[in-house]
């Protein structure tokens, strides 16, 4: 009976996730918020990092395979880059989180922030310098920047609302 | 740390990264902008996509009615200053209709270009993330729609579909780099590529790049297509020419062009599905599904 009810309240918790995660999918593919140097915030990528610091390695980095899924469709021109990236991050982060770390919102800052930041550089380098882009210092000044910086501006808000839905679950199934 | 790294579910886990590095690869050498996965979940989100966009069109009306409310004023004292200036323009009426009438024949609206058969759709994504404001709209193949097709608005040349899926397709727009189509300029008759780069995309422009030397092409001209190359039929308007300077090498000129369209807010767009290179009418009934898809802008 516990475990049902165990079960139940996981279900739920990952139904917020998920339904929370299709909104921002929604918000970020509508482009909602105004943009700053002509780029949006990423919403989804902060959602499946943080996602992965609150539940750990194994179910974030599924988490973050999804997540990157749906980055794929609306941020064009990846070809599958932001599936593995966000999947391969969210895995590391969740390591961190149970071995070396403790989940709070300084790591979460640090932690999120510097992903977003290996997500955007390596996006930068493999899709704009590799790809033989003109004028690749100034992509990553005017465009690549602005969105790291736009993006991490959200990590504070979200970081409460994951942490709101995760101990309302799991002090419900304790 | 190392219960982390072995057992089944890591295994699982390195399995899925082989395959999604393979699907990378895959895409890249091929040339696909989208991933298979990405592709399939897409034509699922689609109409959701859709409603998303059309309900951010009405929170965007709202905000406008609010801003309107508040400034109504203002805006009234403006208005009115207004209208002691127009009757001063009154004066230059005869003039502006004869040059409207000279531009009403170069915009290629639906109406007027029968030769084309086309079909409205949807902005439904554009989330700016992407350097040279690629977006996404909500007609696909079911549609009719094919890659290279030409998208345009009312007020000109948007760029061409370079992906297409099941019931939505990508629309890359000319201040890409990838873009590349035969242009002119309708007042020297010189032609050119249309085409763009980061530095122009940063700013919302792009350029008509391989011009003569000594081209007479002069700031305020206006260029349009020319049909060259079979993407884009002949006469839709591209931009008017902001600058015009010698290209890196030294041995052509660009004419740097501000785009007719707004790329950065459009709505609604029209695909040219089908078209006749020589000018002639193939299907004169134009499938344009939504007559308001005229509108380039919100």
């Amino acid at each position: 009976m516990e475990r049902e009810f165990s079960t139940r309240t996981a279900l739920f918790k990952w139904l917020w996730y998920c339904g929370l995660g299709f909104l921002f999918f929604l918000i970020q593919s509508a482009g909602f918020f105004p943009p700053i140097f002509g780029t949006r915030p990423n919403f989804l990528l902060v959602w499946a990092l943080l996602a992965a610091i609150c539940e750990g390695p194994y179910k974030g980095a599924y988490f973050g395979l999804g997540c990157g899924i749906f980055f794929d469709i609306i941020h064009m021109g990846t070809a599958g880059y932001f599936p593995l990236v966000m999947m391969i991050l969210c895995f590391f982060i969740g390591v961190l989180i149970r071995t070396v770390m403790r989940n709070n919102l300084v790591t979460a800052l640090l932690l999120v922030s510097s992903a977003i930041v290996l997500i955007k550089f390596f996006e930068w380098l493999l899709f704009v310098w590799l790809a033989g882009i003109d004028r690749t210092t100034f992509s990553l000044v005017t465009r690549t920047l602005p969105s790291i910086l736009y993006t991490a501006a959200f990590i504070v808000p979200l970081y409460w609302l994951v942490i709101w839905i995760k101990t309302r679950y799991d002090r419900l199934s304790d | 740390m190392k219960e982390f790294f072995k057992g089944r579910a890591f295994k699982i886990l390195v399995a899925i990264v082989v395959v999604l590095t393979g699907l990378l690869i895959g895409n890249a050498a091929s040339g696909r902008n989208l991933s298979l996965p990405s592709d399939w979940l897409g034509n699922l989100t689609a109409p959701f996509q859709d409603f998303a966009s059309a309900v951010k069109g009405g929170f965007s009306g709202l905000g406008v009615y609010f801003s309107d409310k508040t400034a109504t004023e203002a805006e009234n004292e403006a208005l009115k200053a207004q209208v002691a200036q127009l009757q001063q323009q009154l004066a230059d009426y005869e003039e502006l209709q004869r040059e409207n009438e000279q531009l009403k024949e170069i915009v290629g609206i639906t109406e007027q270009r029968q030769d084309l058969k086309m079909i409205g759709a949807t902005v439904i994504s554009g989330d700016g993330g992407e350097y040279y404001g690629s977006f996404t709209i909500n007609k696909g193949s079911r549609d009719g729609i094919q890659e290279k097709d030409a998208v345009v608005t009312t007020a000109g040349v948007v760029g061409f579909v370079s992906e297409v899926s099941y019931n939505h397709c990508t629309v890359t727009t000319l201040l890409s780099p990838d873009c590349n189509v035969g242009g002119y300029d309708i007042v020297s008759g010189d032609f050119g590529v249309l085409t763009g780069d980061s530095t122009l995309a940063a700013q919302g422009l792009f350029k008509l790049a391989y011009l003569p030397k000594g081209s007479l092409i002069a700031v305020g001209n206006i260029v349009v297509t020319s049909g060259l190359g079979g993407i884009y039929p002949q006469g839709f308007v591209a931009g008017v020419v902001q600058r015009v300077v010698a290209d890196d090498q030294g041995l052509a000129m660009d004419a740097v062009l501000t785009p007719s369209a707004d790329f950065s807010n459009l709505k609604e767009v029209l695909v040219v599905i089908d078209f006749d290179p020589e000018g002639t009418v193939t299907d004169s009934s134009v499938t344009s599904e939504n007559t308001s898809s005229g509108t380039a802008s919100r």
